[in-house]
């Protein structure tokens, strides 16, 4: 395992059991005590941890950045960087995309440098971090702002998808389940959605595996309901026969560098 | 009038797929009905119900007639059915005529001692090589024989059998033009005898030299049957293939960089001839072809397994007029073959020591091996390749799906820029082929380059970035893979040309 995937497993760790040990980790991951103890002082600067002896506890204090949702502390942030790249490898030049409200789709749009694109979302902390990107040209919607979060919905938000053609949207999910397909949070995000695919060339799921056999709150719709997935290579196996057998294109990611 | 052999709706289900459907098919006297189709297509299955090997779910034979009931492969000699495999099953270190008299030796009298008339057995088997006209003589010890001429030896057995119907898997698929000629030739003869002969080929240019009828088999159901005459290499085509599937494979476009390997007029002992081919940083090169094409062979020369060749091997900026696995390895170029063989997996040991074997400079230390290192390496291997399971895991005990993974894992160790996969996903789980096809992606991300050799065709058509057809050791067309349909692909495959 390397470097950076041993540090995303500290943080799944740490934010489930609230402190590591530093005996245990080694032990875990076959590497020296130095080696963590190595991981654990690169933590403690990001602001994610504080040492204490023989090992770690999660810094509570550390808060999550206002503008992008659940931010740095998500525990499957990796996952999501990955699936980020894939979708970035999809995007051509001169495409209008559509990123739906989420860290997901938050990873996607960061790899869009160098491209020219034109981003269309209703998440404002996708606009702002698209901010310095220079040749990328971002609309984001108007709409309701949800509370606690940066998402926009309503009435407004989906005018402002009046007239416009996309070429790839990407949506992110909050489950996929064999019997209820895939769902959101809330019925107000479905209604965004289905707009998008109306005027969307091409609708690309993206889920970290965490996702499956998960449900949210709102139906969306069948697991079918795209040509193409993205998601990790943990996914369920029953999961990628499905994809298989009903001609959906499932990408996972292999980190293998 | 009633044809001589008659199979009526036959059908055969493996657990839940259904091979064959109310399959009908009949042959004649003297005749030679060919049955074609493509892989899976159920043509096996139908002859091994014929030959007894099989026992259908449904359906009745017929002969002469008759009903007959074939329960075993015994009942199926009795009734005079006899079936030529490709491979052949010969006692290699015994005569002519002792394989074709093996185990009913004429004797010289019913009483004791029961003595073998040699002789006589001696003087069939001569009688039947003159009648085929092949100059060959009784007493030759069957291994000195060249494939086509063990071919004639089976033909000859059956004869001597009294067979009536002889059915012949692939006959061609060794052969060389000149003995497929002359098996053509000993085809004809043996048809004059009035023998019906039954012909399993993939090869559509074979079938319309050499059968008087064909029938075309498509996921177990006959799709077309009539005389052979009568159908041209287009419509047998379409009878094949059918419907095209929908593309359910995760290609990721990649950008190619330079030129990664480059292959130069490469020609092997007739086998394979006047091969140029590149493939690029990022690329997928796909290479398919029928069974005999030369496509494993073509593998098999660029990793220095055969040799020597004609012509050149371009790697990193130099140009090589022999290879050995050795050199191959050292610029980064590997064969992911099939799980047993050479360079595949020892299969009674551990995980861990399959990665490690192709370089163990990595994990020793002055010479001695490190097994902490070992399993440091192999573990997160397993983990990044998903295998899901323990490095001290036997490689035996793993699922195909696994094994695969683990001959992967094995070159991703060795750090491969070049890799040749063959049959990447034959016989393995869903789940697999698709983690397979999403690791080919990620290699070719990262810059590597992959052939891909495979008799899939949805897959070829579904992974590759271009695509190579071979037939009889040549590259016959190359698709992009916007171009490439299976039709197209199965033109070229069959020894079509462009027109």
């Amino acid at each position: 395992m390397f470097a950076i995937e041993r540090l995303g497993k500290i943080k799944e760790i740490l934010l489930k059991q609230k402190r590591v040990d530093v005996y245990e980790l080694s032990e875990l991951f076959s590497v020296t005590e130095v080696t963590i103890r190595r991981d654990l002082d690169k933590l403690e600067q990001a602001g994610f941890l504080v040492k204490i002896y023989g090992g770690a506890v999660l810094n509570e204090e550390s808060e999550p950045d206002a503008l992008s949702p659940a931010s740095e502390n998500d525990a499957y942030l990796e996952q999501k960087r990955m699936i980020g790249k894939i979708a970035g490898q999809m995007i051509e030049n001169g495409d209008a995309i559509y990123l739906s409200p989420g860290t997901t789709c938050l990873e996607i749009a960061r790899n869009l440098k160098n491209k020219r694109v034109t981003v269309v979302t209703n998440d404002m902390a996708i606009g702002f971090a698209l901010k310095d990107s220079a040749g990328i040209k971002v609309i984001v919607t108007g709409g309701d702002l949800m509370p606690s979060t940066s998402t926009l919905v309503g009435g407004f938000a989906q005018q402002a998808l009046d007239g416009i053609f996309i070429n790839k949207a990407f949506i992110g999910i909050k489950g996929a389940h064999m019997d209820a397909g895939y769902t959101v949070g809330s019925h107000e995000e479905v209604m965004v959605i289905h707009s998008v695919k109306k005027i969307s060339n091409e609708v690309i799921v993206v889920a970290d595996y965490s996702k499956f056999n998960t449900t949210g709150f709102a139906r969306l719709g069948d697991l079918n309901m795209t040509k193409k997935v993205i998601t990790n290579k943990q996914v369920p196996s029953d999961y990628k026969k499905l994809y298989f057998e009903n001609a959906v294109k499932l990408y996972t990611t292999f980190e293998l560098e | 009038m009633g044809h001589f052999l008659e199979m009526r709706k036959i059908s055969k289900r493996f657990n839940d797929n259904m091979v064959l459907s109310e399959v009908d098919f009949a042959a004649d006297k003297a005749q030679v009905h060919a049955i074609i189709g493509e892989n899976g297509a159920g043509k096996s299955t139908l002859m091994k119900i014929l030959s007894g090997l099989f026992l259908p779910d449904s359906g009745e034979i017929w002969m002469d007639g008759e009903p007959i009931s074939i329960q075993n492969p015994k009942q199926a000699q009795e009734h005079g059915i006899a079936m030529i495999y490709q491979e052949i099953r010969l006692f290699p270190d015994l005569n002519i005529a002792e394989n074709v008299f093996m185990r009913r030796e004429p004797l010289r009298t019913m009483r004791w001692p029961r003595l073998i008339d040699w002789d006589q057995a001696y003087r069939e088997t001569e009688k039947l090589l003159q009648y085929l006209g092949l100059p060959l003589h009784a007493r030759a010890i069957v291994k000195t024989l060249t494939i086509a001429q063990q071919k004639f030896v089976e033909m000859i057995k059956a004869l001597s059998h009294d067979a009536k119907i002889i059915i012949m898997d692939e006959p061609t698929a060794a052969l060389t033009e000149q003995e497929i000629e002359l098996l053509f030739k000993v085809i004809k003869d043996v048809k004059k005898l009035g023998v019906s002969i039954i012909y399993i080929s993939h090869r559509i240019e074979e079938i319309q030299q050499i059968a008087d009828k064909v029938t075309v088999l498509r996921d177990g159901e006959v799709t077309q049957s009539a005389l052979s005459s009568e159908l041209d290499m287009t419509a047998l085509i379409q009878a094949m293939v059918g419907r095209q599937l929908e593309d359910r494979y995760p290609k990721l476009k990649v950008k190619h960089g330079k030129e990664a390997l480059r292959v130069e007029k490469l020609g092997f002992n007739g086998r394979i001839r006047n091969i140029s081919l590149e493939v690029k940083k990022g690329e997928i090169l796909g290479i398919t072809g029928l069974s005999g094409s030369g496509r494993r062979t073509l593998a098999k020369v660029l990793f220095g397994i055969h040799g020597p060749y004609e012509g050149e091997i371009h790697m990193n900026g130099k140009a090589f007029k022999a290879m050995s696995p050795h050199i191959a390895k050292s610029h980064g170029l590997c064969y992911v073959t099939g799980i047993t063989s050479e360079e595949g997996l020892i299969m009674n040991a551990s995980i861990s020591e399959n990665i490690v074997l192709p370089n163990l400079d990595r994990v020793s230390h002055a010479g001695f091996l490190s097994t902490g290192r070992e399993s440091e390496y192999a573990r997160d291997l397993i983990d990044r390749l998903e295998i899901s399971a323990d490095e001290k895991e036997i490689v035996q005990s793993l699922s195909g799906g696994k094994q695969k993974k683990v001959i992967l894992a094995k070159w991703l160790f060795a750090s491969a820029k070049v890799l040749i996969m063959e049959e990447p996903t034959a016989g393995i789980d869903i789940a697999s082929k698709l983690d397979i096809y999403n690791i080919m992606n990620e290699l070719v991300l990262s810059g590597a380059s992959i052939i891909m050799i495979s008799s899939d065709l949805p897959e070829i058509m579904g992974m590759s970035d271009r695509i190579a057809v071979m037939y009889n050791g040549q590259i016959r067309k190359t698709f992009l893979k916007e171009e490439a349909t299976q039709a197209g692909i199965l033109y070229f495959a069959s020894g079509g040309k462009d027109t």
